[in-house]
């Protein structure tokens, strides 16, 4: 039993991590329109700014973390001024394509840059310290994980639906064209997705990072954990992540409790698997948008 | 206020879609734009409005001029800031926002959050029936309901200029009828000046003062309405009366070509 109660807890506090990194993709789907196929390469881009940070130039590892969230937000720009903008007015599927090819090229500009040596952080971002109840102990990293999560989610979801700029990205990603004609500034909307997307990635990547180590692996999370949440979780919803985040977290843990012994390895395909059997039921996810179309 | 002279527009760089086309909009000025399909008369609004450079178009002649300012080269941002809104063709909206929402984004350049609430008050008064419909998902309104909200969207700009595209299309002669006669008092009551682009002949000259046709991208006929109303070329062409006032048939004009079909 306490092995249950064990998995889920630390699958709640993993699967807001999840979540944390869906949220990072919510934001640029939600104000461009673009399902940025590279989300996973900008959080192994924050992962490492922040070790790099802690380890090589031994700043307080919170300062690291900002560091890392602000010099991904400065990549994010750049992506977006570099690959996006030229692209302005074509179809979403070429640049879906555009962000796939991001995909390769980062990555292999963060193994060049960084080889394949594993970094592990010092100490934890907020210091809350371990809890313990009886057996059961929730570590201090994956309360951290979760706790700023939940800020997460709270503030974006708050952001998006009721504030102007939040409409108005929202407005964007939907008719680029009827923004402008109204008044919205389409290059600032654009440009300010991508960094605050680019930040939530590598914050999320930062406690990825610290679940273990920073290695390259981690890019492959944003293939096969990342994106299954985000589409089963729905794509413009911050809840609908966190939640879908909250489900794989907490299935993968118990699958890895109970069935690692007899299918070793199958913690990486219990997202896919999830999303597959959610999207038979529920095409646009759980939370999704249902896509409007006059007959 | 609003003028065009000798416009010339090419859509990528292959597509010459106005060849000449000239008009004024004076200010508080009611006036429409006639023509059949293709013509060119939306690709003329765009041009005013801007938005030319996402389809692929150009300016490739003449001027467009603004209160005295050219705005031919400008951007849609800062062409709406200056006053001049458009309610593209076919009730563009946001679909997947709400009513309200769709018209806090029409009201985007204004400053503080209390001129939004006034404005909107505003809009509510002139279309009573988007206080119903607030919360609703626009993507969900009736054909009537979403032309509606386009033109209150353009309303909550303090526009100078509404250019109004094919505000009839779709919609039953009841509703148009509707939908005209608040246009009209907009037009009077808060002094904004109109451009209707109409394939609705009748209603559009019922209601403008000026009226301007155009043909394979070039202006052709221009006149008050009072006029245009009662120019031969436009009844025949646009309202199918022939010189007597009577319907033209179609079996008058081709009969060689019909043919006794009984035999075998």
């Amino acid at each position: 039993m306490d092995v249950l109660i064990q998995a889920i807890l630390d699958g709640i506090c993993v699967g807001a991590i999840y979540g944390l990194g869906a949220m990072g993709l919510v934001v640029i789907q939600k104000s461009s329109g673009v399902f940025n196929m590279a989300q996973g390469m900008l959080m192994m881009f924050g992962a490492y700014i922040a070790a790099m940070g802690a380890l090589s130039i031994g700043m307080p590892l919170w300062l690291s973390v900002v560091t890392a969230m602000l010099l991904s937000a400065l990549l994010g720009l750049t992506i977006n001024f570099i690959v996006m903008r030229p692209l302005a007015g074509e179809s979403v599927f070429t640049q879906l394509m555009a962000t796939i090819g991001l995909l390769s090229a980062l990555y292999g500009i963060i193994m060049a840059i960084w080889g394949t040596y594993p970094y592990v952080y010092p100490n934890e971002i907020i210091p809350t310290g371990n809890i313990e109840i009886g057996d059961i102990m929730v570590s201090a990293t994956y309360l951290n994980g979760f706790l700023l999560a939940v800020a997460a989610c709270i503030g974006l979801s708050l952001f998006y639906q009721y504030s102007k700029e939040g409409i108005a990205m929202r407005g964007t990603s939907e008719d680029e064209e009827l923004a402008g004609s109204v008044g919205i500034r389409v290059t600032k909307v654009l440009r300010l997705s991508w960094i605050l997307g680019s930040a939530c990635a590598a914050l999320a990547g930062v406690l990825f990072g610290s679940l273990g180590s920073v290695n390259y692996m981690l890019g492959e999370i944003g293939l096969t954990a990342i994106i299954p949440v985000v589409v089963f979780g729905g794509l413009e919803s911050f809840v609908g992540a966190l939640m879908a985040g909250l489900i794989v977290g907490v299935v993968t843990m118990i699958a890895g409790a109970y069935l690692e012994v007899a299918l070793p390895g199958i913690m990486p395909v219990v997202p896919l698997v999830i999303m597959l059997i959610v999207l038979i039921f529920k095409p646009y996810g759980l939370f999704g948008e249902e896509r409007i179309e006059r007959i | 206020m609003l003028l065009l002279q000798n416009l010339e527009v090419v859509y990528s760089d292959v597509i010459w879609v106005l060849r000449g086309v000239s008009m004024e909009v004076p200010e508080r000025g009611m006036v429409c734009l006639l023509g059949s399909n293709g013509a060119g008369k939306s690709t003329t609004l765009k041009a005013v409005s801007g938005v030319l450079r996402i389809e692929l178009g150009k300016v490739t002649g003449g001027h467009i001029e603004f209160e005295g300012r050219r705005i031919d080269g400008m951007k849609a941002q800062d062409i709406a800031e200056a006053g001049i809104i458009q309610c593209f063709e076919g009730r563009r909206l946001f679909e997947h926002l709400t009513t309200e929402e769709n018209l806090k984004m029409g009201g985007y350049p204004l400053p503080t959050k209390a001129e939004t609430r006034k404005r909107l008050d505003m809009v509510y008064t002139y279309f009573p029936k988007l206080t119903e419909l607030k919360h609703r998902i626009s993507g969900y309104l009736s054909g009537g309901e979403q032309q509606m909200l386009v033109i209150g969207r353009a309303l909550m700009a303090k526009p100078k200029v509404m250019l109004l595209d094919e505000p009839s299309l779709g919609l039953s002669p009841m509703l148009v009828s509707q939908i005209f006669k608040i246009v009209k008092n907009i037009n009077q009551e808060e002094g904004i000046g109109i451009l209707l682009v109409e394939q609705n002949t009748r209603a559009a000259l019922a209601i403008t003062t000026y009226g301007y046709v155009m043909e394979n991208g070039r202006t052709v006929l221009e006149g008050s309405s009072e006029k245009l109303k009662d120019n031969e070329d436009v009844r025949e062409f646009y309202l199918g009366l022939t010189r007597v006032g009577e319907r033209k048939s179609f079996r008058d004009a081709k009969h060689y070509k019909r043919r006794k079909r009984w035999l075998a």
